[in-house]
């Protein structure tokens, strides 16, 4: 896989990784919070429920222990005995019942959890007096009600929550049933009726709506304040619990089924207080606040995202600038100018773009002069050669002129100057062989022999093989020119002598004469007043700073022993150098 | 590129900073979400009421209905028949635990206010009440309660029965001649446990009605002052004696089982006895046991009327009420509100309010115009009502009940139940 952050552009990069990140970070946090605080909410949930559970406990036993109590006082009552002994008959037996009615009667008046009292005996009386709260029932009732079963092991037992009909219709009640017992004698029984919506309220507290129960030893419930659960979990949970117990583990707050249990034990009633949770109400105030910091999050990312579009932005603005700046650079166009309030790493790179293309712009600079320069010279050059052709036919007819007038030594001049001509042309080839340079000199110098009949030597030495070798054209007739006019001007003898060498890659052209020397002539180098040696050593000058430029030059010496000594440097070509070339590579360049 | 860097980071950190700030509050705001639940100016008032069936639906129709209209007011109904009804009541006062709104007879209400029981009920609108009825509520010019209805008392019968006995049935303004004549005639054509009437013997109630037709006035005077004519109480013991030996009134064990409106212990709904005292606005409780099957007649009289009209009953409000002032607010809406007397109808009697009373007669059921009918024949010679002497509660509801089981399982004779109730009452005279 390749390097993303070689491959992406610079802000999709920076902004992509640092949306990621903060998502990470964010994800993270609200993942902590939600496990830390839920943890958390069980924590306080069991503790403040068992808290609570062992308080309503205290209640609930205090309540129930008080009819416990007040069942087994008023099962000792004389009244109670006599009368459910059964011994009396008639009005005795009436004003019995309707005696020990009024006690129970008032039980029931001055204790408001007391819905209601029942006596089961023999041969109960009839009697419509005090009928709402006090019933006296046939003893052979007893087998339906609900408190019968647990009450045929014990003296004494409480019911399941169950309905009983009063006054203000079917009512919801515990009941507590105490066999009464009276010189080993089976009397009967005593129900106590309490209005289990007492108990429920304790039960529930301050908190409707709470799953709160009353369990049995064996995990039948009394009383619940809503929908009990299935028998199934409800055993798995006592199952749970004992385990606990066991392990003498302090926490009495087990989770089950998506559900946390919560108990404390009524222990004198051998009873369990038990509340059931369910674990998303627990845990509800958790996932708000994930919820709550997962919003906060969002919007902090969303803020961050624009910071960080706005911070890639700020970061690859000067980028984005510099790379349009470069995709619009033209040599000489129209410059888009980079902002120059960076100091930083951006300062930098702008500074060391901006220098770059200021040598850029002057080395183009110094090509185009150049290529002015080399333009000058070879215009010069055709300048100089005025009309070759017409020279040239001229030349021919004066020779003709010549031979007829029978002046050999002019026809010889002047076949002499045509072919200089004919190598001065060229056919307007700038570069021409050593051959026919020396070709070129030797007329020229035959020439100047003719006029000067003796006196006048020269000598030529070029190595053969160095014949081939090409060369700027017309590069030694000014100085040899420059030697016969004015270093041999008043003179009967001159001597001038060529010579070509190739030395380390370069070609070295020395022409030396004995004439005057550069001081008598007035250093004819920039001396304008000889027009026509002024011209030709400039020409040569510019021709060469055109062609090559520096090392390659001239340079003209007074020799020791009199004369001038002319050291040209040339490249050693052995092809026409190409001006196109000029700027270029070409390789024969050193 | 350093710049760079140290601002990214000081981004972040800031970013983390408002983070962990927000989550913080969070978690702080979170816990103390569920502790201010409370019911903000809710009300709850207890009302405590005897009653049948009957008047226990119409009662509970009216309470939602002020719940309707204050929605702020609930209510805790305690509501049973007459058994115990005073005891319970009285045990609840005396612990201060009084429910706010409770029904009180009008021979309690002097007792209640006496006892300093009942807070006051100025705020109550009883300019359309009639001042007879609202003097027995009254202590100087305050009013402690108001009365919710006046009925008449006269007797009910099971006509159908009658009618299979081939007996005439009684017309209105019969006299008790006529009464004991008619329990001859049906003598001897009685099935098997079926009586005549009640052992009506030591009822201090029958027993007041054949006082007052004999001229003879109040059992018990104004003054609080014992006023059993002894001549009248033998004659009306003998009769009972009479028919008790004819197997004309239920033994003594049947006769103590008997439970007003009861449908398994109501001695005539069980068909075992004819004739039963009854009050006009009761009729309606005891058609829907058995429809169709009863009629009222008026109390039957000798030189002047037997039966006579009285104020149903009270609402006072406990003067250990926390809500007083809505209680009593209530109690103006229950007795001067026309949609309330529309659902009450004559359930307590026919409503005091003589606009109401007007209003809603075109109106009555077929049940209530019976009730009426019996209030109307009343209204004409009726003997006039009279509260009773304060203070002698007891000597009703437990010397007299001790006087009729005597009678009634013949442990005492008339002579000797006269003595009783005779020594009985100087505990209670001033």
């Amino acid at each position: 896989m390749s390097n993303p952050f070689k491959k992406y552009s610079l802000d999709n990069l920076f902004f992509r990784s640092f949306a990621g990140l903060m998502i990470v970070v964010l994800a993270f946090t609200v993942w902590t919070s939600y496990r830390i605080s839920s943890a958390e909410m069980v924590r306080m949930s069991t503790y403040y429920q068992q808290q609570f559970l062992d308080k309503v406990n205290n209640e609930i036993t205090s309540r129930l222990s008080t009819i416990e109590q007040i069942s087994l006082s008023t099962s000792r009552d004389n009244d109670l005995n006599t009368f459910m002994s059964g011994k009396a008959t008639g009005l005795n037996r009436v004003l019995e019942s309707r005696n020990v009615k009024q006690v129970l009667a008032n039980l029931t008046y001055s204790m408001p959890l007391i819905q209601e009292i029942d006596l089961y005996m023999n041969n109960p009386i009839e009697d419509g007096v005090l009928y709402n709260y006090i019933q006296f029932r046939a003893l052979e009732d007893t087998s339906e009600e609900v408190w019968s079963g647990a009450l045929s092991q014990s003296d004494f037992a409480w019911s399941r929550e169950h309905r009983i009909r009063g006054q203000q219709g079917e009512i919801p009640v515990l009941s507590f049933a105490r066999k009464i017992v009276y010189n080993d004698k089976y009397l009967g029984i005593l129900v106590i009726h309490i209005k289990s919506d007492t108990i429920k309220e304790m039960l529930e507290g301050s908190s409707p709506g709470v799953n709160r129960m009353v369990l049995d030893g064996t995990g039948q419930y009394l009383l619940t304040t809503s929908e009990v659960p299935d028998q199934e979990h409800l055993s798995k949970w006592l199952q749970l619990k004992k385990e606990h117990l066991s392990g003498a583990r302090a926490d009495k707050g087990i989770r089950l089924s998506k559900s946390l249990y919560v108990y404390s034990e009524l222990t004198s009633f051998g009873w369990v207080l038990l509340e059931i949770t369910p674990w998303s109400d627990i845990t509800s105030g958790s996932v708000k606040l994930a919820l709550a910091i997962g919003f906060i999050g969002v919007g902090a990312v969303l803020l961050t995202l624009v910071l960080t579009h706005w911070l890639s932005r700020q970061f690859t603005k000067p980028i984005k600038q510099l790379v349009s700046t470069m995709g619009s650079y033209a040599v000489g166009g129209k410059v888009n100018e980079l902002p120059m309030d960076y100091s930083n790493e951006f300062g930098a790179l702008f500074a060391g773009y901006r220098k770059q293309n200021e040598r850029i712009d002057e080395l183009y600079q110094s090509l185009r002069e150049r290529y002015d320069q080399q333009r000058k010279a070879e215009i010069s050059a055709l300048q100089a050669n005025i009309n070759p052709h017409f020279l040239y036919n001229t030349l021919d007819q004066m020779n003709w002129m010549a031979i007829a007038a029978g002046h050999d030594e002019m026809s010889r001049i002047l076949e002499l100057m045509g072919r200089m001509f004919r190598i001065g042309l060229s056919n307007g080839a700038s570069f021409i062989s050593i051959e026919e340079e020396i070709t070129h000199i030797e007329s020229y110098l035959e020439i100047q022999q003719l006029r000067w009949q003796t006196g006048f030597t020269f000598f030529i030495d070029v190595l053969p093989e160095l014949r081939g070798y090409y060369l700027p054209k017309i590069i030694l007739q000014p100085f040899v020119e420059n030697s016969v006019m004015h270093g041999f001007n008043g003179r009967v003898s001159g001597h001038v002598e060529i010579r070509i060498r190739c030395v380390q890659e370069r070609l070295k052209i020395r022409i030396t004469d004995n004439g005057v020397g550069l001081q008598a002539t007035g250093g004819p180098l920039l001396n304008q007043s000889r027009r026509t040696g002024g011209y030709g050593l400039r020409n040569v000058r510019d021709r060469l700073e055109a062609y090559f430029g520096s090392p390659y030059d001239f340079v003209l010496q007074e020799r020791p022993e009199g004369g001038t000594t002319v050291e040209i440097t040339l490249p050693c070509l052995d092809q026409p150098y190409n001006p196109a070339d000029s700027s270029g590579n070409s390789g024969q360049q050193p | 590129m350093m710049n760079c860097k140290r601002f990214l980071m000081m981004v972040l950190a800031v970013s983390m900073l408002l983070l962990s700030a927000c989550g913080n509050a969070e978690n702080n705001s979170g816990a103390k979400e569920d502790s201010s639940s409370g019911a903000e100016g809710k009300i709850k008032l207890r009302i405590m009421w005897w009653g049948a069936q009957e008047r226990h639906e119409a009662t509970l129709a009216a309470l939602d209905l002020y719940t309707k209209q204050n929605p702020q007011v609930t209510f805790e109904p305690e509501y049973s028949g007459m058994d115990g009804y005073l005891d319970k009541l009285s045990t609840q006062a005396a612990a201060d635990n009084a429910p706010d709104v409770v029904q009180l007879d009008p021979g309690w209400v002097s007792d209640w206010i006496g006892r300093g029981q009942l807070a006051e009920l100025s705020a109550v609108d009883v300019s359309k009440i009639d001042g007879k009825l609202l003097a027995a509520g009254q202590n100087g010019d305050t009013q402690y309660a108001v009365p919710l209805g006046s009925v008449a008392y006269g007797m009910i019968y099971d006509k159908t029965a009658l009618e299979k006995l081939g007996a005439p049935s009684p017309a209105n303004g019969w006299t008790w001649d006529e009464f004991f004549a008619l329990a001859k005639e049906v003598k001897g054509k009685l099935p098997e446990g079926q009586y005549f009437t009640k052992d009506y013997a030591g009822d201090y109630f029958a027993y007041s009605a054949f006082q007052y037709s004999k001229g003879k006035g109040q059992v018990v005077s104004n003054e609080g002052k014992f006023n059993i004519d002894q001549a009248t109480f033998l004659e009306w013991g003998h009769q009972f004696a009479e028919l008790r030996a004819e197997g004309l009134v239920p033994p003594a064990d049947v006769n103590t089982s008997d439970k007003e409106f009861d449908p398994s212990m109501d001695l005539m709904v069980t068909g075992k006895i004819i004739f039963r005292l009854a009050f006009s606005n009761n009729y309606g409780a005891w058609d829907s046991l058995k429809e169709n099957a009863y009629a009222l007649v008026t109390m039957p009289r000798g030189v002047e009327a037997g039966g006579w009209l009285k104020p149903s009953m009270y609402f006072s409000v406990a003067k250990s009420s926390k809500h007083a002032e809505e209680a009593a607010k209530f109690v103006d809406w229950f007795v001067n509100d026309p949609e309330a007397a529309k659902i009450l109808g004559t359930k307590r009697g026919m409503p005091v309010n003589t606009e109401i009373a007007a209003a809603i007669e075109p109106e009555l059921s077929a049940n209530d115009k019976i009730g009426m009918e019996l209030l109307t024949a009343t209204q004409k010679d009726g003997q006039t009502f009279s509260p009773g002497a304060p203070g002698w509660t007891n000597y009703i509801d437990k010397d007299w009940l001790l006087a009729r089981d005597e009678l009634s399982f013949g442990e005492a004779t008339p002579e000797e139940a006269y003595e009783h109730l005779k020594t009985a009452a100087q505990e209670y005279e001033k």
